[in-house]
């Protein structure tokens, strides 16, 4: 090296690597090699390491950063690295004017967020910011310092309930899976189970595996970390030191009970500010010594955006606890009862030490959190006390409205059972779990058994509304004799009426909303309930129709009634009275309208908007433009090639009007509704009139003997007061005989053909006792069959108060066979035009005299003998 | 065998419990990762390849790429996890880069790294967290020199210029990464080193302002 000879290149770069290998070698080390050392090193390319080791220095500091002295971020003095989550890196800082600790959490990575992501969370760290409670970890302050956003929170001396949970489970799992009190010592566990608890600063080769001299935790969630106090964290947990967790349940769970109390005041306390934090999970529930609580990391959840759902955002991370409208996206109706979940899910977890939904696939856990419920605690453990199953288990509802309606009722739920008070919570009632059950399994005893139900719930109804009328009537009576000596009793007594029936009234809405529900999604594709479903349907019409007659001048009710138009107007639109359904949706958006304007932010009011819209879309044009689109109707109406293809236009344009939707003030709804208007008018511009009259034959030959029951039919051919009663009677009856020959594929498979003979030809029996101009007429309204198979979609009215948006088409009923592919427009969107034609009905349709012609049977060669057999006229897709 | 790390014993119990089936544990090394993959892809972030590719669009495929194929690794182990990981981020960093100017015809191939401060997170943090502010000046300033001149090399100069120096991968890795002997990736750091010299050389910076 001391050489005075030239170097020739390969020798150059071979030193120039060795130094900077070694220089580099000792910088990681920790030292300060010094350049100066190493230019008398290698004299010989002395010149070079000047430029370069300095170089090196910067480019390799980067990663060391956190090994010698953080240095400073704005007042903050940075004293060591305690966490790392996907967003940020959390330091224990000092706040150099205050001279307090604090935990610093700084996103460096904010740069690449875009403005409006940013911008939002500065809004809601600002309002987290506000919170002040004391089971909330207090945020100090947020800023921005050269690029880099932060915010202070106060440093709590603790561990996450995430790994509690984790070593209690270990410390089960470690006594074999019993309840025996073996005691686990806390140090032996943290050790094994979670070595970023360790002290940090040394640098062990597990922690700077990746990042050099990067004490970060393994623990991706962990947002507050100390090398002490684990051990009183779980003794906490198990007992306070006195009573172990493992020998004492009872302990254990009013524990969890304490840790659920505090967590909801936080909560709500959060909700009354306006803040929900979107992300409650065990990871974020910080533990103190004491046993204190703090959710911590306020709305940070909106950072990680949609991510949230990918395997950036944590997969199990943060998946897991997720409500299933949040897992859903659905956007604006997300609010502070997702928290009430999450919160749920954090219980449950902490009760049986075992996730709620468990699955190992991403997609099998999204599965999980919208369809499946959650295995109830007590049979995970079944020392489980039975209120906190009760409590955990509404808390955890599939159905915001079924949950707690607030963060505090959860916590005054969990208070009763501390104080061995009965709870509020209910447990499912046998017609929630039936109902709930009928929806999985779409069986003829469940419909048979929602018949029963129905029988029930009327009566139901009809008290509830009797209650309200009464409560009315008598807080009338009672305003009047105010004066006169009304004893508190009597007071009391009142109000536990009113309660009563205002419960008993709310319970018999969710009842029909849910019996509509079932009858217009589950019943939709069994043609041989047709029947019963209507018969479900016009009771539930009945039900708004006398809700919305006693609520209509209701102030509190007004967001209610708004529902109530707009299942009112799709089950009228439903069993096939167009004009009154358009009317009753007008009045909707009307009143929506109002509403939305004195509060422009619920979200219930956008995904009403939805559903309001999407109902008029199909009202209108769409119905029209979905039988249009089929290529048998197109062919059937001869359209010239433009016309196809201006159709497919239109087609499209209505799809995605329909498909976007977010954020709309009242004036882009309007909009909407205009664009939507302007396209009916330029689809009737399109067809000539003779098009026009034959595409309105084809629709009501595809009703069916339903178009009988429609008022604008019995009006064109005048059909008498007793005709209409005699076609009802004949309709009645046929049901009935469908219906009294049980379960079809037994040996009453003959019965039930015979049945379905007497159903089929309802059509023929009712055009048979039209008088001859009757028919002549009906013959003229409905033209020559329809010979072009069509594929219909019994997209019922769908839910409409959760918007359009949870609607899916339900491709699943493949037995109905012989479509081909599911046509591209099955989309959810989509709202075809025979929204409910029983097949069986429809392939009678026809002008009676000739309908028969048209008719090719085929043999039920099914395994499903459930299925009716289809016939030639008339597809399902579903 | 090669002179490689072994796997940490956090890493190594967490695969042993995704062999287990325990899929949080998946979740549980990917974070333990995540951050550092990131800023894999962030460093190379000021070369030509600038923001035409997203960070965390990256880290997010090389993820899924090690959930797909995280069964075959689990079975052949040919390496640590750790390097597996890197290869393929860099494979996946490779193909998207490739996507991309296939995508758009403009020859990013002749584009010089443009200083940018607003997409540059890595350098941002070198200047925010600074023990003396004093000094912040001299080390931006040679921070973007030195960046400057990184961007400046030929792609297979800055890699194993990222690997070596930034991230400090042993010979021995870096081999492994780059498939080739661990004496040639030794070769290559030197020459890459030297080049980078001239290039701080060419920008200007002399010793003097050191």
């Amino acid at each position: 090296m001391n050489d005075s000879q030239p170097l020739d290149d390969e020798l150059v770069e071979a030193l120039v690597a060795e130094a900077t290998d070694d220089y580099m070698d000792r910088a990681q080390q920790g030292q300060e090699p010094s350049i100066e050392e190493y230019v008398k090193r290698y004299p010989k390319i002395a010149g070079i390491l000047r430029g370069l080791l300095p170089a090196v220095r910067v480019m390799h500091r980067n990663d060391a950063q956190s090994s010698g002295p953080l240095g400073t971020l704005g007042e903050f003095r940075l004293l060591r690295e305690i966490g790392r989550g996907g967003m940020g890196v959390v330091y224990e800082a000092e706040q150099m004017s205050l001279r307090r600790r604090v935990a610093l959490k700084v996103l460096p990575l904010a740069a690449a967020l875009d403005p409006r992501q940013l911008e939002r969370f500065r809004l809601e760290a600002q309002a987290a910011a506000h919170l002040h409670h004391s089971n909330i970890v207090p945020v100090y302050s947020v800023g921005c310092e050269r690029g880099v956003y932060y915010f202070a929170m106060q440093y709590i001396e603790g561990r996450s309930l995430a790994e509690v949970i984790a070593e209690l489970a270990a410390g089960k799992a470690g006594q074999g899976g019993g309840r025996s009190g073996v005691r686990v010592d806390a140090n032996s566990v943290t050790s094994t189970q979670v070595p970023a608890a360790q002290p940090v600063p040394t640098s062990t080769s597990s922690i700077t595996e990746f990042v050099r001299n990067d004490p970060s935790t393994p623990s991706q969630n962990r947002k507050e970390n100390k090398d002490k106090d684990n051990k009183d964290t779980v003794e906490i947990l198990r007992g306070a030191g006195t009573t172990q967790w493992s020998t004492d349940e009872t302990t254990h769970f009013r524990r969890v009970a304490t840790l659920g109390i505090q967590v909801a005041e936080a909560l709500d306390h959060a909700h009354a500010m306006g803040v929900v934090h979107r992300d409650i999970k065990p990871a974020n529930l910080l533990v103190d010594s004491r046993g204190t609580v703090y959710v911590a990391d306020f709305g940070l959840a909106l950072l990680q955006g949609d991510s949230g759902l990918t395997l950036t955002g944590g997969l199990a991370g943060t998946l897991r606890y997720m409500s299933p409208e949040q897992v859903l996206s659905q956007v604006g109706i997300v609010d502070h009862r997702t928290d009430v979940y999450s919160l749920g899910a954090t219980l449950y977890e902490l009760l049986v030490l075992a996730p709620a939904f468990g699955a190992t696939d991403r997609n099998a856990l999204l599965q999980q959190i919208v369809r499946d419920e959650p295995i109830a605690p007590r049979q995970r453990n079944r020392h489980v006390p039975v209120d906190l199953e009760t409590i955990v288990l509404k808390a955890m509802a599939k159905e915001p409205t079924a949950r707690y309606a607030s963060a505090a009722q959860l916590g005054e739920d969990l208070r009763r059972y501390l104080e061995h008070r009965p709870i509020l919570a209910r447990r499912p009632t046998l017609i929630e779990t039936a109902l709930k059950w009928s929806r999985r399994h779409r069986t003829f005893v469940a419909a048979a058994l929602v018949v029963l139900l129905l029988t029930s719930v009327g009566f139901a109804v009809s008290t509830a509304l009797v209650a309200r009328a009464q409560w009315n009537t008598r807080q009338a009576f009672n305003r009047l004799a105010e004066e006169q000596s009304r004893t508190k009793l009597a007071f009391q007594a009142e109000a536990q009426q009113r309660a009563k029936a205002e419960q008993s009234f709310r319970q018999a809405r969710r009842a029909v909303d849910f019996l509509t529900e079932v009858s217009e999604e589950e019943l939709a594709d069994k043609p041989e309930l047709q029947g019963l479903r209507r018969t479900l349907l016009a009771a539930a019409r009945d039900y708004y129709q006398d809700f919305i007659d006693h609520s209509r001048d209701d102030p509190t009710l007004q967001a209610q009634l708004v529902a109530s138009y707009v299942r009112f107007g799709a089950i009228l639109d439903e069993i096939g009275s167009p004009a009154d359904a358009l009317a009753a949706l007008n009045r909707a958006r009307d009143l929506q309208e109002k509403l939305v304007r004195k509060d422009p932010m619920m979200p219930e009011l956008q995904a009403g908007f939805f559903s309001i819209y999407s109902r008029l879309a199909l009202l209108r044009g769409g119905r029209q433009l979905s039988l249009l689109v089929q290529k048998p109707v197109q062919d059937d109406l001869q359209l010239t090639p433009q016309q196809r293809s201006e159709i497919e236009r239109l087609d499209t344009d209505r799809r995605t009007a329909l498909a976007s939707s977010g954020h709309l003030t009242v004036e882009q709804w309007r909009k909407r509704f205009e664009e939507l208007a302007a396209q009916d008018k330029s689809l009737s511009e399109l067809l000539n009139s003779s098009q026009t009259e034959r595409l309105r034959q084809i629709a009501l030959q595809l009703r069916g003997h339903d178009a009988f029951t429609d008022p604008e039919v019995a009006a064109a051919l005048k059909l008498s007061p007793e005709q209409i009663q005699k076609i009802r009677a004949l309709r009645d009856e046929a049901r009935r005989s469908l219906f009294a020959t049980g379960r079809p594929g037994d040996q009453r498979a003959e019965d039930w053909k015979q049945a379905r003979e007497g159903w089929r030809k309802i059509s023929d029996k009712i055009v048979g006792t039209l008088s001859d101009e009757q028919r002549t007429q009906w013959q003229a309204m409905t033209g020559e069959p329809f010979k072009g198979k069509l594929r219909t979609m019994h997209r019922g009215p769908g839910r409409p108060w959760h918007g359009a948006g949870t609607d899916r088409p339900d491709a699943s009923n493949a037995s109905l066979g012989s479509v081909g592919p599911l046509p591209a427009a099955a989309t959810p969107d989509d709202r075809s035009p025979q929204e409910t034609p029983p097949q069986d009905e429809t392939l009678r349709s026809g002008p009676a005299p000739t309908h028969n012609q048209g008719i090719e049977q085929r043999p039920d060669k099914q395994e499903k003998p459930a299925k009716p057999e289809k016939s030639g006229r008339v597809e399902s897709a579903r | 065998m090669l002179d490689l790390k072994p796997d940490s014993e956090e890493t190594s119990r967490l695969l042993e419990r995704i062999e287990k089936g325990q899929l949080d544990a998946f979740d549980s090394l990917l974070a333990r990762h995540r951050d550092w993959l990131r800023r894999l892809v962030e460093m190379r972030r000021d070369g030509r390849l600038q923001a035409r590719v997203d960070a965390s669009d990256v880290v997010q495929e090389t993820q899924m790429e090690t959930y797909r194929r995280l069964d075959d690794f689990l079975v052949r182990r040919p390496m640590p996890f750790r390097l597996w990981l890197r290869k393929t981020l860099q494979e996946r960093l490779k193909m998207m880069q490739r996507r991309h100017i296939e995508a758009s015809r403009r020859a990013v191939g002749r584009e010089v790294g443009q200083p940018d401060n607003s997409t540059s997170p890595m350098w941002q943090q070198l200047a925010g967290i600074d023990p003396s502010p004093s000094q912040n000046f001299a080390r931006d300033e040679l921070a973007r020199r030195v960046r400057d001149s990184v961007a400046k090399l030929e792609e297979t100069d800055r890699e194993i210029l990222l690997m070596r120096t930034f991230e400090g991968l042993s010979y021995a890795e870096i081999a492994f990464v780059l498939e080739v002997e661990p004496a040639a990736a030794r070769k290559r750091h030197g020459r890459a080193l030297l080049r980078l010299h001239n290039l701080l050389t060419e920008s200007g910076l002399t010793e003097s302002q050191l």
